[in-house]
């Protein structure tokens, strides 16, 4: 279980999140979602440990700030949105990463196979020689996101849920990927793991969350499953534009037609 | 089962063929070792006193009797100068691929951000102004006194300009590059207050530390040497795997569990009493830091695990022949060697900028 409660950070003298409070279950695919400079990110990086923060995040009933480095790592995998490297390292170089951490329990064998299973997972087999430095963009996030499986490679450790943070894991992905990538985060729940990401395309979150947090200055307004967060008033709200719900038949799941978005106030 | 691993691909698929650098880093380590050999026999052979050595070197090396003069040159001359020079090289090019991990740019180096400038303002500063020093002082540091104001203007302006590098955990590399310029024109500065002060004897000790020089290397100076150097960089080998981490920056460095924190301490601990020690030593020597990690990144990869060792063979051997040049090149005078690796290495210098432009405008 990840439990927050209380969370308020500032970052210089502004103030990004006051007083967050947010639950997510193992098993669960946990979306974060909200407008641009809500606290998305930033509550994300606190729930990592990465920025100093008042309240208490508790991983799997431990104090997070009293769990060791190496042991966070074995506990959980975090994408960013983007990770620029300082020198050539080729693809499997990076993904072979991953396995300083979060390991310990596998095999030679599998250390061994696992950073090819992970190139594999993320479609860029045929890309391991490669320069990381040359690769586009969306390449790059698929190249981290194997590092990251390579880490997190199953669901649970020990009978104890993994978690994965993916950080607008899709945004700079293609259709085809972005459903890859959003396949790869239900797997690692039905799997037992945790997975809380931020996401910014309202529709994929839709059609793959269990889980919504919706936030809007620095607060949650709103979370549940997508029928209880994906509201009119609840959207309208927290992007301060008139949105319309509709219902394609096919799924019966709320569907947000960019068109319909009102003008923002 | 993994997640890895779908039920439809249970027969486990073949590795893929990989070009696995680590393989030849490991045989580069071999190879510059045998070249560090060779360089250093010719080190030891060429100078104002003629070719004669290599008879003597062969003579005592089958346990025959050689001259005198043979003896004091090879002994008290040529192997200090030879000892010397393996240790400031290497620390040099350690020291380089140390600070470029850390502040995840191949330009980082302690000469060109003005951590050399640092420890030779120190210890030219403790040179011109013994005299004005509490006697206590100056017995209980002794000969000791110039090295350890060199490495502790090393250490402090490394802290310094860490720290005004970083902000909120992150190491801005252009406030750390204009930093360095900033320090090392302060240094400069001061330098030129010291030089009025001076007299004679002291300018000449200022030349030698403005552009280095191997010559004056003794035993009793490579053994004060020695240790801070090889503690210095037997810390290296503990650092590969952090500050390849830390190439993926800080953050992700935590995530994949390294100490941060621990791997930052020691690679500056490193950096400072290293570059401090062969300031000390030699006075300043540039460009061995950036030229040879990145020579080596091109050969063998970026992975600090084997980048580490091979450049502190490879600086020994690029600090011994630029040595072994300004021996010979304006012979029986001397060169100062931190004129030869200037002109060796600022092209080299200038080609990385060429071919980093892009990236450099961030």
């Amino acid at each position: 279980m990840l439990n927050a409660k209380s969370i308020a950070l500032s970052i210089g003298k502004k103030q990004i999140l006051h007083g967050v409070k947010l639950q997510a279950a193992p098993g669960q695919f946990t979306t974060i979602i909200g407008p641009n400079g809500c606290g998305k990110t930033t509550l994300l990086r606190a729930l990592t440990g990465d920025l100093p923060y008042q309240g208490s995040v508790m991983l799997n009933e431990r104090d997070l700030q009293q769990i060791p480095v190496t042991e966070q790592a074995a506990l959980r995998g975090v994408l960013a949105q983007s990770t620029p490297l300082a020198f050539p390292f080729t693809v499997i170089e990076v993904v072979r990463m991953g396995l300083m951490a979060g390991t310990a329990a596998a095999s030679p064998s599998l250390r061994k196979t696992l950073p090819f299973d992970a190139l594999r997972r993320v479609d860029l087999t045929g890309y391991e020689n490669r320069f990381y430095q040359e690769l586009s963009g969306g390449e790059q996030q698929r190249v981290q996101l194997a590092r990251v499986l390579c880490q997190m490679w199953q669901g649970t450790q020990d009978g104890a849920p993994r978690w994965l943070f993916l950080d607008e894991p899709v945004s700079s992905l293609d259709i085809a990927h972005q459903r890859d990538v959003m396949k790869i985060a239900r797997d690692f729940a039905d799997q037992g793991g945790g997975v809380i990401a931020v996401m910014h395309d309202l529709n994929l979150t839709a059609a793959w969350a269990d889980h919504i947090v919706l936030m809007r200055a620095g607060e949650v307004v709103a979370s549940g499953t997508v029928q209880q967060v994906y509201t009119s008033e609840n959207l309208s709200r927290a992007y301060g534009c008139h949105i319309d719900m509709s219902r394609p038949p096919q799924q019966g799941l709320p569907f947000l037609h960019p068109a319909s978005v009102g003008i923002c106030q | 089962m993994s997640m890895l691993t779908d039920a439809s691909e249970a027969v486990a698929s073949p590795i893929p063929p990989v070009r696995d650098r680590s393989h030849s880093a490991r045989q580069m380590i071999l190879i510059l070792t045998g070249l560090l050999v060779v360089t250093s026999y010719f080190s030891l052979t060429t100078g104002a006193a003629g070719t004669s050595l290599m008879d003597a070197l062969s003579a005592l090396i089958h346990g025959e009797e050689i001259s005198l003069r043979d003896k004091v040159v090879l002994w008290d001359i040529r192997l200090p100068r030879l000892a010397m020079g393996i240790l400031v090289g290497a620390s040099l090019a350690v020291c380089g691929a140390l600070m470029q991990g850390l502040f995840r740019n191949p330009l980082a180096d302690p000469g060109l951000v003005g951590v050399n400038a640092g420890a030779g303002l120190a210890a030219v500063s403790a040179i011109v102004l013994v005299g004005h020093l509490p006697m206590a002082i100056r017995e209980a540091t002794g000969y000791f006194l110039v090295p350890l104001a060199a490495f502790l203007g090393g250490w402090g302006t490394t802290l310094l300009l860490y720290r005004v590098a970083t902000r909120r955990g992150q190491t801005s590399v252009a406030t750390m590059l204009l930093a360095g310029i900033a320090l090392g024109a302060l240094s400069g500065a001061v330098g030129g207050i010291l030089i009025y002060q001076a007299n004679d004897d002291q300018l000449r000790d200022l030349t030698f530390w403005g552009m280095g020089s191997l010559a004056g290397a003794t035993w009793l100076k490579v053994l004060v040497t020695a240790p801070v150097i090889l503690l210095a960089i037997s810390v290296a080998p503990f650092l590969g795997r952090g500050l390849n981490g830390l190439s993926l920056g800080e953050a992700a460095a935590r995530h994949i569990g390294i100490n941060v924190q621990r791997v930052k301490r020691l690679s500056i601990l490193s950096v400072a009493a290293a570059t401090g020690a062969a300031v000390a030593a030699t006075g300043g020597i540039g460009f061995i830091g950036i030229v040879v990690p990145h020579l080596l990144r091109l050969a063998i990869g970026p992975d600090h695990r084997y980048l580490l060792p091979n450049a502190a063979l490879l600086g020994a051997i690029l600090l011994l022949i630029s040595d072994m040049i300004s021996r010979v090149i304006i012979a029986p005078a001397e060169l100062p060697i931190g004129i030869v690796t200037a002109v060796l290495g600022s092209p080299v210098f200038l080609w990385i900028l060429l071919r980093r432009r892009g990236v450099l405008d961030m």
